[in-house]
């Protein structure tokens, strides 16, 4: 797993660094501007991009059929496709929580609006990394419309989704709150498992 | 040590490394207790099969010219004189044999093969 | 030479257009098992089998007496592969290389790697995909070498190299050898490689295993001879393995014992051997 990280970590240094620099400039726009709470949902759509351009260098060199000419497992090769999801979705939930009850004082709101954040990245990732496991070189094309169609459907759905609990956060006490968020997380948690193992499916069936 | 081979040769290789080995422990060169390479490392400096540099081991073991210990090596062994005596009368018996044979296809009787062996004996001295 | 490194019992794999098998043979330890056949015959198919890296429709493999679909990925850790490409992404550097692979193997030596990369004088800041082809055979060798693996296998890892690297190989694959726990398998259509160290050979031909024997005796049981037509006609059609007709006469891939005295024979070369065998199925199947 290590060994991945590593690899995805080096393989694509300009890139990173790009995105590094991007997310640097724009935490510094909203700080300035004073719209801070916008942080979280950068969070939720790094991911989707960053896997896509993972995946593209990999595609290329065919490096699947190295991996499984080592120690590591497919199984281990699926879960680390996930580990940066994971990493950006924690990000999103404690800074949803922290922003938002920094800017809007309602405990509520922050609970809601991390829970969400941390649903939407995972859920999406859940959805785009088995369906880059599926398609090769050829349909390299139709990953990348099925991302920026994930990051459209992303932001449609966030914007909608923030104005609908802004609107339920009135009607709930602490406890509804607490629930929600849990039920939340715990179904985040099952689709996880569940993408994750279908992931290793397809891995498991592809032939190199 | 040394040992040529060729694949111009008709030989197998085998023979051509097995006849060197034994060639030089009847002259001499090879002493009584000496180590030989092991068969890999023969096998990797000559490129050939490892399992060719066996076959050439396993026959002189076979004919008593080197023994071989598991873990340690294979070594000339102390050579019966007789032994060797016989292993040369026997090669000079299968040339004479060889030479009656063409004699007898070229038509030649054993006494002109006397004869012929004679001048040339002489050829040999002087 | 006791036990075997490879046992393949009954492998298929059927592509469209194409089946491989049923497959039996051994790789014995201690060996290096040339695999040779025309491309698309399967070698690579077999191979990769052998790797888990595809799926065969039936049968069994065994790597050092143990399944492959249990044990593998630590299994992974004792064998070293080269494939034709070296398939890891071009921007990582070769230091970076080396970085993953201790993350990865068990059984990593990089000290061993390192000297790898020095004595084939791979710059360790370069990129792969900087690397010439020959470069990066000797980088994926360097991989294979450096975790104490005891069974290399190479699938056409030296074609499209130059004769001095492919010697470089030879040489390295003989001192790997040094170690009579160590295997080697080894596909490739160049067979000059294979002709002065292969302890057998195994000929894959449209998917069937023609056979798998000791190297030296097949050089000693065909012989090449050069006839003329009347002279062929006179011949056992049994000694007769394969002809090349010109217009002067034949060239014929024989069987020694089969062969009457007096006749010119000359060794044979495991290509020979190949191309007249593969004449030989042609002519039988076109009934000429």
């Amino acid at each position: 797993m290590k060994a991945l990280i590593y690899k995805d970590f080096v393989s694509a240094k300009s890139t990173y660094l790009f995105v590094l620099v991007m997310m640097v400039a724009l935490l510094v726009y909203v700080t300035y501007h004073g719209v801070m709470v916008i942080i979280p949902f950068l969070f939720v759509f790094m991911p989707a991009i960053i896997n896509s351009v993972s995946f593209g260098n990999e595609v290329k060199s065919n490096f699947p059929k190295f991996v499984f000419a080592t120690p590591i497992s497919r199984k281990v090769y699926v879960a680390s496709k996930y580990v940066l999801t994971n990493l950006f979705a924690t990000l999103a939930l404690i800074s949803g929580i922290i922003l938002f009850y920094h800017e809007y004082k309602n405990w509520n709101l922050a609970l809601m609006v991390g829970a969400v954040s941390f649903a939407v990245t995972i859920i999406f990732s859940s959805i785009q990394i088995p369906f880059i496991l599926k398609f090769d070189e050829e349909k390299v094309g139709i990953a990348i419309v099925a991302t920026n169609f994930i990051i459209f459907a992303l932001s449609r759905i966030l914007g909608r989704l923030v104005i609908g609990l802004v609107s339920l956060v009135q009607t709930i006490n602490r406890f509804h709150a607490y629930l929600i968020a849990g039920v939340i997380f715990v179904i985040t948690i099952l689709i996880l498992t569940v993408s994750q193992n279908i992931g290793v499916a397809i891995v498991k069936a592809k032939e190199y | 040590m040394n040992i040529q081979i060729t694949n111009a040769s008709n030989d197998p290789i085998y023979l051509q490394i097995k006849n060197q080995i034994k060639s030089a422990i009847i002259s001499g060169k090879m002493k009584a207790g000496e180590q030989l390479p092991s068969i890999r490392y023969l096998a990797k400096e000559l490129r050939v099969s490892v399992i060719t540099t066996k076959r050439a081991y396993d026959e002189l073991e076979i004919e008593g010219f080197i023994n071989s210990v598991q873990g340690k090596g294979s070594f000339v062994s102390v050579q019966n004189s007789e032994l060797i005596r016989e292993e040369q009368l026997r090669k000079v018996e299968a040339f004479l044999l060889d030479a009656i044979k063409q004699a007898e296809l070229a038509g030649l009787s054993i006494d002109d093969l006397k004869d012929i062996l004679e001048t040339l004996g002489g050829v040999e001295d002087a | 030479m006791l036990s075997n490194a490879i046992e393949i019992k009954n492998l298929t794999k059927n592509y469209a257009g194409f089946s491989l098998g049923p497959l039996n043979f051994n790789v014995p330890m201690g060996c290096m098992v040339g695999y040779i056949g025309e491309n698309g015959s399967g070698k690579s198919t077999t191979l990769k089998a052998i790797l888990g890296l595809i799926h065969p429709d039936s049968g069994e493999i065994k790597i050092f007496g143990k399944n492959i679909k249990e044990h593998k990925p630590k299994l992974m850790n004792r064998i070293g592969v080269v494939f034709e490409d070296i398939n890891i992404p071009g921007e990582m550097k070769i230091k970076e290389v080396g970085k993953f692979c201790k993350l990865t193997f068990d059984t990593w030596e990089e000290d061993i790697f390192n000297q790898y990369i020095k004595r084939f004088k791979l710059p360790s800041e370069q990129n792969v995909k900087a690397l010439s082809r020959g470069m990066k055979m000797k980088l994926s060798l360097s991989i294979a070498l450096s975790h104490r693996a005891e069974l290399l296998i190479l699938d056409e890892a030296t074609s499209g190299l130059d004769p001095v690297v492919r010697d470089e190989i030879l040489d390295i694959l003989l001192d790997f050898l040094q170690d009579e726990t160590h295997t080697v398998l080894i596909s490739s259509h160049i067979l000059s490689d294979l002709e002065k160290a292969a302890d057998y050979i195994a000929f894959l031909h449209n998917g069937q295993i023609l056979f798998m024997e000791e190297k030296d005796m097949l050089v000693e049981r065909y012989a090449l001879c050069s006839l003329d037509y009347e002279t062929i006609n006179n011949l056992d059609s049994d000694a007769i393995v394969g002809r090349r007709k010109h217009a002067f006469g034949q060239d014929l891939l024989v069987i020694r014992d089969l062969m009457p005295a007096g006749i010119e024979l000359t060794k044979p070369s495991i290509e020979d051997i190949m191309v007249y065998i593969i004449k030989g199925e042609e002519n039988e199947s076109t009934n000429l």
